[in-house]
């Protein structure tokens, strides 16, 4: 079967870069083969992930050139908590709902807590066991908070979490309205050091953004001089030629972003596979390539050289409701920030 | 009902919302082929929805109504037909020319509407319609850029053009001004006396109506009141209200005395009065009722017998030219008086008026 | 036998009552009932089980809410008695003064309808950002002082857009009975020993009071419930109004999920805000129809002579294109040509590129989202110019049972905000999977045809009261049976007026953002959606580009439905 051989050579050529042996290969290689062909009998599997639709449909078209016979659409819901409350909001209407699920810990842990996420044996299918948590979530990238500055207004690159406070940008610091970043960062800090901190970070009197992306424009057109942003959406401005730069922080926060199969897939074999191969080096460089941001757990990755080195700290997906709760607190104190 | 009434409406009645007043209640009217029959009345009184249930517009909630040989509405046997096949044509008080047609164009409407005719032969006919109104020249002019007027020409046109068995006139003349209503009111007669037309016409303009109508149904609270011509309805009305709606008039209270084979003697504040004809038995109390252009007046010096004459002394004239409007004063009883001017009294003379046993009437009591 | 014709009336009556009854629930009570059941269920999903009161009492009593309201009501104030008084200049300049060239100023006044809120809000970020705004930047200039002049992310700042963003609307509803007022009493007035402006205080200003305070009413409720401008204006500076309240708590909760419970819960207040509001929505308007009737016959009374005014008075209106039209479109013209969000500025010509424009060509998703905008445009105004006919028509030519709940729920839709809509018909449409329209253009049609209903009836209600009922009774005197009485009589006289309704409908539904950003799902990325996704992304120079195009489409949808009201008269908003 000519179409079977040609599956068989994109699971091979999505294993080569895996330190196995070219037994464990050819295992591998078996497994993703019948998946795929088991793909090819299902309806379009649908992703539900936060990235625009282009650059969802740049990854769509590799995945169908690797693996022409399944299908994959790509839905674009705004924000990771808008895909959690879609899918929670889908299936218990018992209406059709996402195949595969792609959102930050937070989300994927409610998730996991009102059982929406079905077990795969994704090990089998080749991925790095380091990617897979508990059989269920596959870590896919990672947001890396930094700081943004604009390289005309900022004339001393910035050094790292005090130059934020800094009493001359007062009124020119930008923040992400949701304190992700902060909240990560409670792992190395505690939560009295970093409370005292954001603190100080309201009392400058920031600008808000609905994400780190207008944030890193909002830098690059000078309107803010600088602000707590992140690596992956800081550089499309950057790689146009924006007059800004990042800085990386000490620690660097990270909020990893995990893939899985919901639990009322209609899919199921092509959302694995999808997964599969998305989390493979393969995939994930393409993924990276889209939207700027992959694992860094995968070497290929430029996310994984950006982070090497760098002392960084988030919360575990198993760990949290720590994370959950100063979340919650911090929100509570942006959403009770004076109006002037 | 009348074999010879073209349209016959009986015992007809409608109400417009459960609970509410009738507006019509017990109509009976026939309608004789090529009269001018007129619905007289105030506001409200009944005369537009009659009109409008003839039309088929509305729906009667009792009662039947003919034209000639078909039966438009029977509630009893559940006959409606719908308006558009009643073979009746009707001017609107707005005239409703459709805005978006050209004069020609609403004359041809209804020629169309009724698939009559071949093209050339319908224009012709829309054609003679509107130069029977005097608005040839105006068939490709937009009706938006009509006078009152034209737009009332028009109407009437659209309404003759369909040569339509009855013609239903709901106050054509009420949104004209007083030079063009005369001149309109004119034509109207002259039109349909030229085309023999059956028309049924409301108004509420007494002068309009008695001088255009053969009949006249007054009506009152959605009730026939009187039904005649126009001379028996204003010198012979049946009641106080039919009196007064008809023209000026003085209503004094008076009392039978005597009841003879030529007339009866009532009395009144002023003094005792001789009034032709019998309509009642001595003892009662009635309304004595007398137009002003009826008073006569004379000079204190008269050698007229001295019956229903009295002593007055003018206490105002006013003076229109044609006509003096006197206003005297018998005793403590004021009498108005209209004369021609051409014999005229001043303020404060003392004359005599005559009040002739013709033209005094006696009415009913009760809806003074 | 006894089935008489008066019955069969009132039984197609009955029947038409009720068909309109259960599309109206359909579109309008349904949604609001899913929102009201959701504030009581443990995780605000109205079809799980359990009850719970949770919600409620944390929207309700969450120390920040007297703030929020109190911010929406300042912000819905301000900008409607701004939109109101420039409407209201507008209307008295162009209409009843000897203004220079007011007929090229007439036909131009609506051009603003075509720039979307959200894009003029964009715009002014950019005209006014505290540090790149254009203003800001020459002010320091001039002035040697480093610092923002005037902040456009303030209170101030928003209800100056959205004051300019309602200033065509209102100068469309007080344009006609502005330019109405009757040269009787005008002249009785002059006679009287008044002066220009004395006449217009003491008669013009009170005969409009009633045309002006239903306009204030409009104006007022468009503001309490709209998105956009707050959305790109107020967030960043952390002014919140309940609209952009209620998208946060749908995609920015303090937890991972939605708070739909408290969404629910927040729902009591606009309904409750709807009763009293329609309710004096409708007695306004019907005091000031009568009004126009009363004037409608008079002529037209002579222009007020400006003579030196004139010149202030051009100046004003130019300012208003300027404020309203040419500055943002030059603004976002600016950004739609540079690779990444910048400064207005002559050093920065070197950088300027097409390249956004033509990826905007060459994106099969962006000709996906506009071949949707159209479809979803077109669908939406069909339904609401048909809709709202069939309303008016038995609103006002029936005696049917309902009458007056069918003119209220088709007016209801005007206070219930776009995002709130948007989440109940997800609610709705999850819940009645037999008709598929979940992720579909549908849904974003059905959230417009309630959302636009009002405008439509409304439109449609004025014409027809205009309208004799013995223009089509003389039809049907002549003969002619009832379907010929639609065809030649009705239709032609209400198709310039059902073409206003359709092509308004048409370039809202094509610029609006908030109901289908609630509703994007898998096929039905629209224009809108598509460019806010590009904002929000860090993509402003895409997006502005998007922009462009999506203006280019919205001018001309304006000047055709400009064309159309001309034809047919006042079918204002």
């Amino acid at each position: 079967m000519t179409d079977f051989g040609m599956t068989r050579r994109s699971a091979l050529a999505l294993l080569s870069t895996l330190p196995v042996s070219f037994i464990g290969r050819e295992v591998f290689a078996q497994a993703i083969a019948s998946l795929a062909e088991r793909a090819a009998s299902e309806d379009p599997a649908v992703w539900y992930e936060s990235s625009r639709p282009d650059q969802g449909d740049q990854v769509i078209a590799a995945f169908a050139k690797a693996f022409p016979k399944a299908k994959v659409r790509h839905e674009s819901i705004p924000g990771g908590n808008g895909v959690a409350a879609r899918v929670t909001q889908e299936s218990m209407a018992g209406a059709r709902t996402a195949d595969i699920v792609t959102v930050g810990g937070g989300e994927t842990t409610q998730l996991l807590k009102a059982n929406l996420i079905a077990p795969q044996d994704f090990e089998a299918y080749g991925l790095d066991p380091k990617l897979v948590f508990s059989k269920r979530a596959v870590h896919t990238a990672v947001t890396v908070y930094c700081i943004v500055y604009n390289k005309t207004l900022v004339k001393k690159k910035p050094a790292g979490w005090d130059d934020l406070l800094d009493p001359q940008y007062k009124g020119e610091v930008g923040t992400w309205v949701r304190a992700a970043a902060l909240a990560e960062l409670s792992r190395a800090w505690g939560e009295d050091k970093v409370m005292a901190y954001y603190n100080k970070l309201l009392a400058q009197e920031p600008m808000f953004f609905n994400s780190a992306a207008p944030l890193a424009q909002s830098v690059a057109a000078g309107e803010i001089a600088l602000g707590l942003g992140s690596y992956h959406n800081s550089l499309p401005p950057m790689k146009k030629g924006a007059p800004i730069d990042i800085v990386p922080l000490d620690p660097s926060p990270m909020s990893s972003v995990f893939s899985f199969v919901a639990s009322k897939a209609r899919s199921p074999a092509t959302a694995a596979l999808f997964i599969s191969w998305l989390c493979s080096p393969a995939g994930n460089v393409v993924y990276e390539e889209a939207t700027d941001r992959g694992t860094p757990l995968i070497a290929a990755t430029k996310t994984a050289k950006f982070v090497a080195g760098l002392p960084t700290t988030e919360w575990p997906l198993d760990n949290k409701e720590p994370y959950a709760a100063i979340f919650e607190k911090m929100n509570r104190m942006v959403a009770n920030v004076t109006v002037k | 009902m009348s074999e010879a009434a073209l349209l016959s409406v009986e015992r007809v009645a409608k109400r417009y919302a459960e609970g509410s007043a009738a507006a019509v209640e017990d109509m009976t009217i026939d309608v004789r082929e090529g009269e001018f029959f007129t619905l007289l009345g105030p506001s409200g009184c009944g005369k537009s929805t009659t009109l409008r249930l003839v039309a088929g517009l509305e729906s009667p909630d009792a009662g039947r109504i003919r034209l000639a040989q078909t039966v438009l509405f029977d509630a009893a046997k559940g006959v409606n037909v719908q308006s558009h096949k009643r073979d009746i044509a009707m001017v609107f008080q707005s005239y409703a020319i459709w805005p978006h047609m050209s004069v020609l164009e609403n004359v041809l409407f209804p020629l169309e509407s009724l698939g009559r005719y071949g093209r050339a032969e319908r224009i012709a006919l829309a054609r003679a319609a509107l130069d029977r109104v005097g608005l040839a020249q105006f068939e490709h002019r937009s009706s938006t850029l009509l006078s009152g007027g034209q737009q009332q020409r028009v109407a009437l046109a659209r309404a003759i053009v369909r040569q339509a068995r009855l013609v239903l006139l709901d106050e054509p003349l009420s949104n004209l001004d007083t030079a063009l209503r005369d001149q309109m009111r004119d034509e109207l007669f002259v039109l349909q006396k030229q085309l023999g037309a059956t028309v049924v016409y409301v108004t509420h303009d007494q002068d309009e109506a008695m001088q255009l109508s053969d009949r006249i149904a007054l009506m009152r609270s959605g009730k026939l009141v009187d039904l005649g011509d126009p001379r028996r309805l204003y010198l012979e009305p049946r009641s106080a209200f039919g009196a007064k709606f008809l023209g000026r008039t003085h209503l004094h209270r008076a009392k039978v005395r005597e009841v003879s084979g030529t007339g009866s003697v009532v009395q009144t504040t002023f003094g005792d009065l001789m009034i032709d004809g019998v309509r009642a038995s001595a003892g009662i109390d009635m309304l004595l009722m007398i137009r002003p252009e009826h008073v006569e007046v004379e000079p204190q010096s008269s050698t007229r017998p001295s019956a229903n004459s009295f002593e007055a002394r003018i206490v105002s004239m006013r003076f229109s030219g044609r006509t003096v409007l006197y206003e005297a004063a018998i005793g403590g009883e004021r009498l108005e008086a209209l004369t021609t001017s051409s014999r005229m009294f001043e303020q404060g003379d003392v004359v005599r008026l005559h009040l002739p046993s013709s033209r005094c009437r006696l009415l009913p009591l009760e809806d003074a | 036998m006894k089935a008489s014709a008066p019955a069969t009336r009132r039984a197609g009556e009955w029947a038409a009552g009720g068909a309109l009854l259960l599309v109206l629930g359909y579109l309008v009570v349904l949604p609001l009932l899913i929102l009201v059941v959701a504030a009581f269920r443990p995780h605000g999903f109205p079809f799980e089980p359990g009850v719970t009161f949770a919600h409620v009492t944390n929207a309700f009593l969450d120390p920040g809410l007297p703030r929020l309201i109190s911010g929406t009501l300042t912000f819905a104030i301000g900008a409607s008695a701004l939109a109101v008084m420039l409407g209201l200049l507008l209307a008295f300049l162009l209409e009843r003064t000897d203004m220079p060239w007011r007929g090229v100023w007439r036909a131009a006044v609506v051009l603003p309808m075509a720039m979307p809120p959200m894009l003029l809000g964009i715009a002014w970020t950019l005209l006014l950002g505290p540090r790149i705004g254009v203003f800001n930047v020459m002010l320091s200039e001039w002035t040697g002082v480093r610092g923002p002049f005037l902040n456009i992310y303030s209170l101030s700042g928003m209800i100056f857009v959205e004051g300019l963003a309602l200033a065509p609307s209102a100068y469309l509803m007080l344009a006609a009975p502005v330019g109405n007022i009757g040269s009787a009493m005008q002249e009785a007035a002059a006679m009287s020993a008044a002066g220009p402006l004395r006449r217009w205080l003491k008669i013009d200003l009170p005969l409009l009071t009633p045309a002006i305070a239903a306009c204030a009413l409009v104006m007022f409720v468009a503001g309490l419930v709209v998105f956009d401008i707050p959305a790109i204006i107020g967030v960043p500076s952390k002014i919140i109004v309940l609209s952009t309240h209620i998208y946060g708590l749908a995609h920015n909760p303090p937890e991972s999920l939605p708070r739909y419970g408290e969404i629910g819960a927040l729902s009591f207040l606009f309904i409750g805000l709807l009763v009293g509001l329609v309710a004096l929505y409708q007695r306004l308007g019907a005091r000031a129809q009568r009004y126009v009737a009363i004037t409608g016959r008079g002529w037209r009374s002579s222009p007020v002579p400006l003579r030196a005014w004139k010149y202030p008075a051009v100046a004003f209106v130019i300012l208003y294109f300027l404020l309203t039209v040419a500055a943002p479109f030059a603004a976002l013209l600016w950004t739609s040509l540079l690779p990444y969000q910048a400064r207005i500025s002559p050093d920065l010509i070197g950088l300027l590129t097409v390249s956004n424009h033509l990826a905007f060509f060459g994106n099969a998703r962006a000709i996906s989202a506009t071949i949707h905008s159209l479809e979803v445009a077109l669908l939406a105004a069909s339904a609401v110019a048909v809709l709202a006919f069939l309303v008016a028509a038995y609103v006002n030519r029936s005696r049917g049972p309902g009458r007056r709940i069918i003119d209220l729920l088709a007016a209801a839709p005007l206070a219930i905000p776009g995002v709130m809509m948007g989440m109940a018909l997800i609610f709705v449409y999850l819940t009645f999977d037999w008709l598929p329209v979940y992720g579909t253009i549908w849904i974003i049609v059905l959230a417009f045809a309630a959302e636009y209903l009002p405008f439509g009836s409304r439109a449609m209600n004025g014409v027809m009261s205009q309208l004799h009922p013995e223009l089509e009774e003389a039809a049907r005197m002549s003969g002619a049976a009832p379907s010929r009485v639609l065809r030649k009589i009705l239709l032609p006289l209400f198709l310039p007026a059902a073409m206003a309704v359709w092509l308004w409908v048409f370039a809202h539904a094509l610029r609006a953002l908030s109901a289908p950003v609630m509703l994007q799902g898998r096929d039905n990325i629209v224009l809108s959606t598509l460019l806010w996704g590009y904002w929000n992304s860090g993509e402003p120079t895409i997006a502005a580009a998007i922009g462009i195009w999506l203006i280019v489409i919205l001018t001309l949808a304006t000047i055709g439905w400009r064309l159309a009201s001309r034809r047919g008269g006042a079918a204002h908003v």
